[in-house]
């Protein structure tokens, strides 16, 4: 079994792919295993999704990055499948194909108003905090965020927003969150957040180890402003132990949460963005007024063309929806490749296509190496800011540039 | 022969363990890394030394892989006496349950009769040292070097 050496693509370099490669390298060594990345970056989420703030999770990387330098899988970044080879190309050229291109998009309101220019998606947010390559989207949110923010949803996504913004420059240090962009969104400026959320206090999703670090914020109030009867569970009793302490500073920003409160619709009203919400139990509505609303209610697809699975495997939040962290898509990037090996091993896939050598004539004069991430990676940690651990290129020019040097001509 | 039993969610302990088994067998110790998601806890009392290696998830809980090996070990409840353990946690103090997991099993270990050996290593997320050199490093200073 040991013998058998497929030819396998995956698409996307995110955890779900990388594990998956992983894997799939551990039971098979001698096949090839090549990870496809668009961008000349690899990790996806680890880099661009998870918290600046939160530099502890992001290093699995250091597992993908003995898999790519001697475990034998190979990076392959700045192409884009289904533009720099078609997908059918891949499917031609390799014995499996697996899909790991994740939910880029963030998942609207679906209520009138939700595309007003005031709305912001937290997954927009957080990637341009991320130093996210500039795009016209990203460039399109940066705004002054105003003093009054509302964060719809309950998940860790929100409870990053809400943290990320209300964070002083000194809780900031160590992060390598984008300082320019924080500057544009002038984060600091900000006075108010409310977290509107639909569930009770009891369901909400977000960790409370998320909730903690909100609570523990050294410049910020947090309050529950309207309890239901029945305020119970970790949640609430963390919520109203916090509020019995009182010793904070003046000028402190204010964070409520609003829970059993579903989003009805959203206007404008000269400049002011105003939220019609319903409370469970009451019967009238009431409104709360923002100057920019951010919606952390999930992920889906992109308005790009995403690959189809067909003929395919996928792997990640492509393949499940956008849910859970790195330890759920390592769940099911071990899944996967146990699917895969067991159609390989009965015979239900069938192995024999060349793989990257049918390809790579299509990509030799833009592919980048994991070497060549390496040099840009040496370059983000050298250039980092004091109280900063890197910084981000944000220029998919620059990073290009940085990675490979003008060669020099003879004289 | 050491054992070194793992619970891991991301992969970091079991990189850890892979790479302990690794600097102790180049040292010329007998070494072998195990998952405790397909330990047998019955087999724990005839043990001579394991290192125990966890993280620590959620509210000071362990891995998923490793929350079974916790449970049964409370149900089988076995005489661990004579049995040597020595423990590495994997951690981060951005969190309030910084290594509670590891810190757990050493006292359940502990209640069931087995003797700690040795001072327990910790690697902290929130410092920027690896995993694969604290774990190296604290396997050279209990096994090799002591």
């Amino acid at each position: 079994m040991s013998e058998l050496t497929p030819t396998v693509a995956i698409i996307g370099s995110g955890p779900a792919g990388c594990y998956c490669a992983q894997f799939l390298k551990k039971s098979l060594p001698s096949a090839e295993v090549i990870v496809f990345e668009a961008l000349p970056v690899p990790y996806g989420l680890l880099r661009y999704g998870i918290a600046a703030d939160h530099q502890g999770s992001k290093n699995i990387s250091a597992q993908f990055e003995r898999m790519f330098t001697r475990g034998g899988v190979c990076f392959i970044g700045n192409t884009e499948i289904g533009k720099d080879i078609s997908l059918d190309e891949l499917k031609a050229a390799f014995d499996v194909v697996v899909v790991a291109t994740g939910l880029s998009a963030d998942r609207k309101l679906g209520i009138t108003g939700d595309d007003l220019i005031s709305v912001v998606g937290a997954g927009q947010l957080l990637r341009t905090l991320n130093g996210y390559p500039d795009s016209d989207h990203a460039l399109g949110y940066l705004r002054p965020l105003g003093q009054r923010v509302v964060v719809v949803g309950n998940g860790n996504v929100a409870m990053d927003v809400v943290r990320l913004i209300a964070k002083s420059e000194e809780e900031l240090s160590g992060s390598d969150i984008n300082d320019e962009a924080r500057q544009a969104l002038c984060t600091s400026g900000v006075r108010r957040i409310d977290v509107i959320g639909r569930s009770s206090v009891e369901q909400a999703k977000f960790d409370l180890a998320m909730l903690r670090e909100i609570c523990h914020l050294k410049h910020a109030i947090v309050r529950c402003p309207v309890k239901a009867a029945t305020f119970t569970g970790p949640a609430a009793d963390l919520l109203l132990s916090n509020e019995a302490t009182t010793n904070r500073a003046r000028d402190v920003m204010e964070i409520n949460f609003h829970f059993s409160t579903t989003p009805v619709l959203i206007s404008s009203d000269n400049q002011t963005t105003v939220l019609t919400l319903k409370q469970d139990g009451e019967e009238n509505l009431h409104d709360i007024c923002c100057d920019t609303l951010i919606t952390a209610v999930g992920f889906c697809h992109g308005s790009g063309h995403s690959l189809t699975a067909t003929g395919s495997y996928s792997v990640g939040w492509v393949r499940r929806g956008p849910k859970g962290t790195v330890a759920e898509n390592r769940r099911d990037a071990a899944e996967v490749a146990d699917e895969i090996l067991g159609d390989l091993r009965s015979g239900r896939l069938i192995t024999g296509k060349t793989g990257l050598k049918a390809v790579e004539h299509k990509i030799a004069h833009k592919a980048v190496s994991f070497t060549q991430w390496k040099i840009l990676d040496r370059h983000e940690i050298h250039h980092a800011a004091p109280g900063r651990c890197r910084k981000k290129t944000t220029s998919l020019t620059e990073m290009l540039s940085v990675m490979a040097p003008p060669v020099l001509l003879p004289e | 022969m050491l054992k070194i039993i793992f619970g891991t969610e991301s992969g970091n302990a079991e990189m850890g363990a892979e790479d302990m088994v690794t600097a102790l067998t180049e040292a010329g110790l007998e070494a072998v890394a195990v998952a405790m998601d397909v330990y047998d806890v019955e087999e724990l009392a005839d043990e001579e030394h394991i290192i125990l290696m966890t993280s620590t998830y959620g509210e000071g809980e362990l891995p998923m892989t490793a929350a079974p090996f916790y449970e049964n070990l409370k149900t089988v409840s076995p005489d661990l006496k004579g049995v040597k353990f020595s423990a590495f946690g994997l951690g981060d103090s951005t969190y309030e349950t910084y290594n509670q997991a590891i810190k757990s099993l050493m006292v359940l270990m502990t209640e069931l009769g087995a003797e700690q050996v040795g001072e327990p290593g910790f690697h902290d997320a929130a410092l920027p040292y690896s995993i694969s050199d604290m774990a190296v490093c604290w396997a050279n200073r209990q096994f090799i070097f002591a």
